[in-house]
């Protein structure tokens, strides 16, 4: 009976264990379960006065061959 | 060279401006047939970092990114780079492999003339001092990549793309521009003298009127090392077998004209100007009853009479505190000497350069310069601000032909380097580097004796 019992049970453990199981289809980058993709590119910045000017400001850099009269 | 904002320096411009980065051959959008498909490259792919669409900040973007991928060392080209998958180098597509092993080893690449300074005057081989973090961290940043010269500008002046016309371009570019990229690290001397921008000064006759460029002269084999040095590598940039010399192009001019004949170590013939009868010149001129000839006279550099003034430091490298160095403004002079090359010997006498170094220069890296004086401070020196006549080839009418140089008054602005010019501005004070420089001063009485330190 105990044996019956058993056998009639696993094939339910197991549909229990197995719920949920499917084929990943979504475009995620990192893989089943990783972070979502963003929209975030290098171009998206780079190649973008306006993102550029957003992420660095306005702030301006020395070219030192300016300073170095001698050197 | 104007300042950059810290966008510009980032820039990928679309390619509506001509220079198509993003169409070209290792641009996102390249579409030739004429590679190994796929050949369209992402940025991650020389670059590194995070991939497209992993990312939300810009720290995330550039984690593990690649600054400069044709770095030696750096695996950016070389990951696809490795003669295995593609050849070799990123440079071995269109350029020999020879070229590449070349400047590998080559000055731009090393630095080996700078260590072989620091070596001279120690007295000792520079791998056994012990001051690579030293010599990385003050005198490196004057390396070159491969990428500082064909794609951005050089790390000296900060990097960012060079702005070719109106646009900041990414693009691979077979010659460096000259503005963006060769003068930007040669640029305080070079560039200065080239366009003519020291006060009183002209342009270079070969930059203008004639409008020619830095590799009208320097050919890519001499940039990149042409690899005829004898030992392991070149020590100094005066002994590459390809360095342009004046006479490749100007060797009719210098075997034609009495200034050319007299100082360029040819006979000059004396019966070509002088009709004497049959009677020999030594007859008379026998150093009794009139001087005598010792011909060949001495050589001198092309410079000597074709060069404009140019920059002379006056101070340079005094180790002031915080181990920064001290650089004072430099003054403008033209000074002729025994020439100190030891690479230039075909010359008696050429332009040197104040160039000055303290005793003291390597304190901070505990690095004592027992062989000081063993190089000279007035150095060698090719100033590039040429033209045809200069002062040193023009006197006033009735003048002597030898007016100008060898009635050159001493002094800052005397033509010739004098012992004088040796001391401190009270006359009696011996600078620090006299001992460097004495063989080479001009004597006194010379020409009268002609007496040369060799």
């Amino acid at each position: 009976m105990k044996q019956l019992t058993v056998l009639g049970l696993l094939p339910l453990l197991c549909l229990v264990v197995l719920w949920g199981c499917d084929n990943d289809t979504s475009n995620n980058v990192s893989g089943p379960g990783g972070p979502e993709p963003t929209d975030k590119t290098c171009l998206g910045c780079h190649g973008s006065e306006t993102e550029l000017k957003a992420a660095l400001g306005d702030e301006k850099v020395t070219i030192r061959v300016a300073n170095k009269d001698d050197g | 060279m104007p300042e950059l904002d810290a966008w510009e320096k980032v820039f990928i411009d679309d390619n509506s401006n001509g220079n198509g980065f993003l169409n070209s051959i290792h641009g996102p959008n390249y579409e030739g047939a004429d590679n190994p498909t796929p050949h369209a490259l992402s940025c991650q792919h020389c670059h590194g970092g995070g991939d497209d669409n992993t990312f939300n900040t810009m720290e995330e973007a550039h984690t593990d990114m690649i600054r400069d991928p044709s770095e030696i060392g750096v695996t950016g080209c070389t990951k696809c780079h490795n003669g295995e998958n593609a050849f070799r180098s990123a440079c071995d597509a269109c350029h020999h492999v020879e070229t590449v092993d070349s400047t590998i080893n080559s000055l731009h690449t090393n630095l080996w003339g700078e260590k072989k300074s620091i070596e001279d005057r120690c007295g000792r081989d520079f791998d056994s001092l012990g001051v690579d973090e030293f010599f990385d961290a003050k005198c490196a940043s004057c390396h070159t990549t491969c990428g500082q010269c064909h794609i951005s500008r050089p790390n000296s002046v900060g990097g960012g793309f060079p702005k070719i016309g109106s646009y900041y371009s990414h693009s691979f570019k077979a010659t460096p521009d000259m503005n963006e990229q060769c003068t930007a690290c040669h640029g305080s001397r070079i560039g200065h003298d080239f366009k003519g921008e020291a006060e009183g000064n002209v342009a270079d006759v070969h930059r203008s009127p004639n409008a020619m460029k830095c590799q009208a002269c320097h050919s890519a084999e001499e940039i990149h090392g042409d690899g005829q040095y004898t030992g392991d590598h070149y020590e100094h940039r005066y002994e590459v077998a390809t360095m342009p010399r004046c006479e490749n192009c100007h060797q009719d001019d210098l075997d034609s004209g009495f200034g050319h004949i007299h100082h360029t170590g040819q006979d000059p013939d004396c019966g070509n100007c002088h009709h004497n009868g049959g009677t020999s010149c030594d007859a008379c001129h026998d150093g009794g009853g009139a001087f005598a000839f010792t011909y060949p006279l001495p050589t001198m550099q092309c410079q000597v009479c074709h060069s404009q003034p140019y920059k002379n430091c006056t101070n340079c490298h005094n180790l002031v505190s915080g181990g920064k160095y001290e650089i004072e403004p430099s003054t403008l002079q033209l000074k002729i000497a025994q020439n100190p090359s030891p690479h230039r010997e075909e010359y008696d006498f050429s332009l040197v350069r104040h160039t000055p170094i303290s005793e003291g220069t390597y304190d901070d890296w505990n690095l004592d310069l027992p062989e000081y004086t063993s190089k000279s401070t007035w150095q060698y020196t090719s100033p590039h601000n040429i033209l045809t006549n200069t002062p040193q080839t023009t006197v006033e009418s009735g003048q002597s032909c030898t007016a100008s140089c060898h009635g050159s008054p001493d002094g800052v602005n005397g033509y010739l380097l004098r012992e004088s010019d040796l001391y401190e501005a009270d006359g009696t004070t011996k600078l620090e580097d006299y001992d460097a420089n004495f063989p080479y001063v001009i004597r006194d009485d010379f020409p009268a004796t002609k007496e040369l330190k060799k």
